[in-house]
């Protein structure tokens, strides 16, 4: 898939193919496939969550006081904001508008930073306040020490650190992307690449969506 | 393949050809909005102490606004069936693994849930309140 | 393996002029091999590691039954017996069983066998394949350096408190896992996107519809222990103590997710043997394969039931009993499904002209072990019975029948099958049905007395025994001696064969399975000219009389 060849469609099918839109669509279905496993994979956490919600309700909502709410808040705005940018992204893309792929990547990519930043805040400060995880959990203060405490810190470390690494391999694809809208790769007809990508940044998205409220609020 | 989705490709991109691709930028934007206050409806509830409500209640906005993103950012609205079905398949599994678990938890023999939690009538030792920290790991440890 | 490709002619099929050399000629440096795109090439490479990854499981298997000859210590200590039976299972669990046949047969015969040139991501394709290298290589070297000593189960909170290494290892899990992932993508996305014209979803070869229905749970169960063997080799390394009873954890928790996998990880390893099997049975006995869409469907069937019965691993490990109640109940649909498909084996051989060629010997083998471990299995699904044989040898017994005794069995039927599609040469009949022999009755006297010895009660896993099952152990030690003959000598002419075989027709058997429509080997892209066109049904040996038809209309 040069750049060159961009302006003339059939020449980027695969020999194994039967036709573009056969291979667009391959390249669609597998990216959800790949989405169905990166559900299934923060599925697993979510189910610890529930586990452990269920087992100490309590903890869980004093656990999650503990947490920055307006961090947590300013970043989910970020989030949903890059979401809007990366799906204006894919819809100048499939007009082959490079210019502005380029630009809405170019804000992606500075929100996805904005939200590496601000968890990066709100580790620090967890670091020193010794909400860890497991046998790191050694809180200074004792009242609120609940049973299960460490079992909340594992939760959001594993569930916030699993999902920051999603921005980053994220910001990666959309780092590629942005370089080959900048050589002009997109066209009428030739953005499967920039759909794919961007379907992996929503999902980034979606994760949050539901970490957000049960991490940050209840 | 499919021939309908066949057919409704080859015509997507006949289209693509003569340059007519229709832009959705309204539609991204109202989600946008809608998703902007979605945030903004869960974080007053989140903080209005409605007890067990608040988890349903931010649960519904969550799955509200992530089918908002599935639907219209990641167009799942008008993907193929397969698509939709696997997406279904995820989510069935997911009540069935939580589902499961948690009527495991709640059903079982009640010393045999975790000291010190709602479902056992146990106290909770001290590191499970994570009182003392250095506890030594190599009490289970074998040699 | 090279090298004997070079040697070898067979690149013109018996159809006479092809300009097209065979996939095993076309390119002859080890760089061809290495880098090689062709999902026939990379099925190739994967066959000769996975059959390495065999040879590696098959000795710490042996080393164990060695082991217990004698009711104390026989060749090692406790320690590193512990080590060694770990290892047996991580090897032939996630290096062996696993990807066995999707990545070699799957890989080799999927786009074949729905007309297409490749599989729909050939580079993903590589990458699985490194994928598997690097996953396997991880979990090797976590063996040899400390080796876990957990049992493949990795049971928290053990696992997380060993002195062992256990980290790398679940790592390497991690690794195989999305290699696993990948290959299974990649079959999906294949078969719903680049079937030949005329090949409807119910004209697909019935191993397309075997691999198809592992790929998806390959895809949709493996992230789940993907996870899990994430945060277990975190909770092993750092503490974070997630499953860790003494900071509040629930191990079970762990058994849940991890068994969410596990359990569908079974079908992983027998589906795409299912499928190899109704291939077998139908091209040996030269009849249309009975019931076709009841075939298919039970597949589908045991994939999607597959995925809510996990609970029945977890009788005795505090599970509530309402929870066990209901996964017994599911479990016995598993026994319905896998039932009808047996019944349309044994109706597909009922009546048929039979070729009792070496697939058809392991055939026979597979369904009496398939029918007596699915049936064992059923039985260790019933909470009042399982309390009684959980981890005893009667667990392993079963368990070994279904994964050796039916795909080990199948994974050989198939070897011995498409040997002449993937090499151009035959292998001796007379040596082929000597290793047949062998191996059904070496799995029969190395499992048989284990499950008399679990039904005595003796437990899995423990280093010594009382000296009342030791005749027991010493007939299984005996039987696994056999069965080592018996793989030995199939790799004897099987690698004879590679090099002075007979050169193979373009079709052998005179099967009518899409798959021998090209040359043999095929070459690189599958097929010369465009893609062919199927008209016929897969399995379609006799056309019905008419008035059959209409009675059934
Ligand atoms: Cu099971």
């Amino acid at each position: 898939m040069q750049s060159e060849t961009a302006a003339h469609p059939p020449s980027r099918l695969a020999g194994h193919f039967a036709s573009l839109p056969v291979q667009d669509n391959a390249a669609r279905l597998g990216m959800w496939l790949f989405l169905s496993t990166e559900v299934l994979l923060f599925a697993g956490l979510f189910v610890c969550y529930a586990s452990y919600r269920f087992l100490y309700p309590e903890t869980w909502a004093a656990g999650s006081r503990l947490l920055s709410l307006p961090l947590g808040t300013i970043n989910t705005v970020v989030l949903i904001g890059s979401s809007f940018t990366v799906a204006l992204a894919v819809d100048f893309a499939k007009q082959g508008k490079n210019r502005l792929v380029f630009f809405m990547l170019l804000l992606t990519l500075a929100a996805a930073a904005t939200f590496l930043v601000i968890k990066g805040f709100e580790y620090s400060h967890k670091f020193h306040a010794g909400e860890l995880p497991g046998v790191h959990f050694h809180m200074k203060e004792t009242e609120g020490l609940l049973p299960g405490m460490p079992l909340f810190f594992s939760v959001y470390f594993a569930a916030t650190g699993l999902h920051a690494l999603h921005v980053i391999i994220g910001a990666g694809v959309l780092t590629w992307m942005a370089l080959k809208a900048w050589r002009n790769h997109f066209s009428v007809g030739n953005y499967v690449a920039m759909e794919n990508a961007g379907l992996y940044w929503h999902l980034v998205d979606l994760v949050w969506i539901f970490l957000y409220p049960l991490l940050y609020l209840i | 393949m499919d021939p309908k989705d066949y057919k409704k490709n080859v015509a997507e991109y006949a289209d693509a050809a003569h340059g007519v691709v229709h832009s959705h930028f309204r539609t991204y934007l109202i989600v946008f909005m809608a998703l902007l206050l979605g945030t903004a409806l869960t974080y007053t509830t989140g903080r209005m102490h409605l007890g067990n409500w608040a988890l349903v209640i931010a649960l519904v906005i969550a799955f509200t606004k992530g089918t908002l993103v599935a639907m219209y950012f990641m167009h799942l609205a008008e993907a193929k069936g397969t698509t939709r079905l696997l997406m279904g398949i995820c989510l069935l599994f997911i009540a069935v693994l939580i589902g499961y678990v948690l009527g495991d938890f709640g059903t079982r023999f009640r010393p045999a849930n975790s000291q010190g939690s709602k479902w056992s009538d146990l106290p909770a030792s001290s590191t499970t309140r994570g009182e003392s920290p250095d506890m030594p790991r190599e009490l289970g440890t074998t040699p | 393996m090279s090298q004997s490709a070079s040697s070898n002619p067979a690149a013109a099929p018996a159809e006479g002029h092809a300009p097209h050399k065979s996939y095993l000629t076309d390119g002859t440096t080890v760089r061809s091999w290495l880098l090689s795109v062709d999902h026939k090439r990379i099925a190739i490479m994967y066959l000769v590691l996975i059959l390495l990854a065999f040879l590696v499981g098959g000795i710490f298997a042996l080393l164990v039954r060695i082991e217990h000859l004698s009711p104390g210590p026989t060749i090692m200590d406790a320690m590193t017996y512990n080590r060694v039976f770990t290892l047996h299972g991580v090897v032939m669990v996630f290096l062996f069983l696993v990807p066995a046949v999707p990545s070699i047969f799957g890989n080799f015969l999927l786009p074949i066998m729905v007309g297409a040139k490749d599989v729909a991501f050939p580079r993903l394709n590589l990458l699985s394949l490194y994928l598997w290298i690097f996953g396997a290589g991880l979990a090797l070297w976590g063996m040899i350096n400390g080796g876990a000593d957990t049992g493949w189960t990795f049971y928290t909170p053990y696992s997380t408190t060993t002195t062992t290494t256990v980290a790398p290892i679940l790592v390497g899990v991690f690794i195989l896992g999305m290699g696993g992932i990948l290959t299974g993508l990649n079959f999906i996305v294949t078969v719903h996107t680049m079937r030949a014209p005329g090949i409807t979803w119910f004209k697909l070869p019935l191993f397309v519809w075997a691999s198809y229905g592992t790929a998806v749970v390959q895809v949709l169960a493996t992230p789940v222990i993907g996870l899990v063997v994430l945060l277990t080799a975190a909770d092993n390394t750092f503490h974070i103590g997630l499953f860790d009873p003494a900071r509040g954890g629930d191990p079970v928790l762990f058994q849940h997710l991890f068994w969410f996998y596990s359990h569908p990880a079974v079908y992983i390893m027998v589906l795409p043997a299912f499928g190899i099997i109704s291939e077998v049975v139908s091209a040996f006995s030269r009849k249309n394969i009975f019931g076709y869409r009841m075939i298919a469907y039970s597949t589908l069937g045991i994939a999607f039931v597959g995925f809510f019965v996990w609970g029945h691993h977890m009788f005795v490990s505090g599970e509530s009993t309402l929870d066990a109640g209901i996964f017994s109940v599911i479990t016995m649909l598993v026994g319905v499904f896998t039932a009808i498909k047996v019944f349309n084996w044994v109706g597909t051989v009922y009546g048929g002209a039979v070729d009792f060629k070496t697939p058809f010997a392991y055939f026979c083998g597979f369904l009496f072990f398939v029918v007596f471990g699915g049936m064992t299995g059923t039985a260790l699904g019933v909470v009042s019975l399982d309390v009684h044989w959980h981890d005893t040898y009667f667990v392993v017994a079963h368990f070994h029948f279904i994964m050796v005794g039916a795909a080990m069995m199948a994974f050989l039927a198939g070897l011995h099958y498409w040997f002449p599609k993937m090499f151009g040469r035959m292998y001796h009949e007379g040596w082929g049905l000597t290793g047949a022999t062998l191996i059904t009755l070496g799995f029969i006297v190395t499992f048989v007395p284990q499950f008399l010895a679990g039904n005595y009660g003796m437990p899995r896993r423990y280093y010594e025994y009382p000296e009342q099952y030791q005749a027991l152990n010493v007939i299984s030690t005996l039987g696994a001696l056999m069965l080592f003959t018996g793989f030995f000598t199939i790799l004897c002419y099987l690698i004879y064969a590679l090099r002075h075989g007979k050169l193979a027709t373009s079709n052998p058997w005179d099967s009518h399975g899409y798959e021998w429509r090209t040359a043999s080997p095929p070459t690189t892209h599958n097929f010369d000219g465009p893609q062919p066109f199927f008209p016929e049904e897969p399995h379609l040996y006799t056309t019905k009389p008419a008035p059959e038809a209409q009675h059934a209309v």
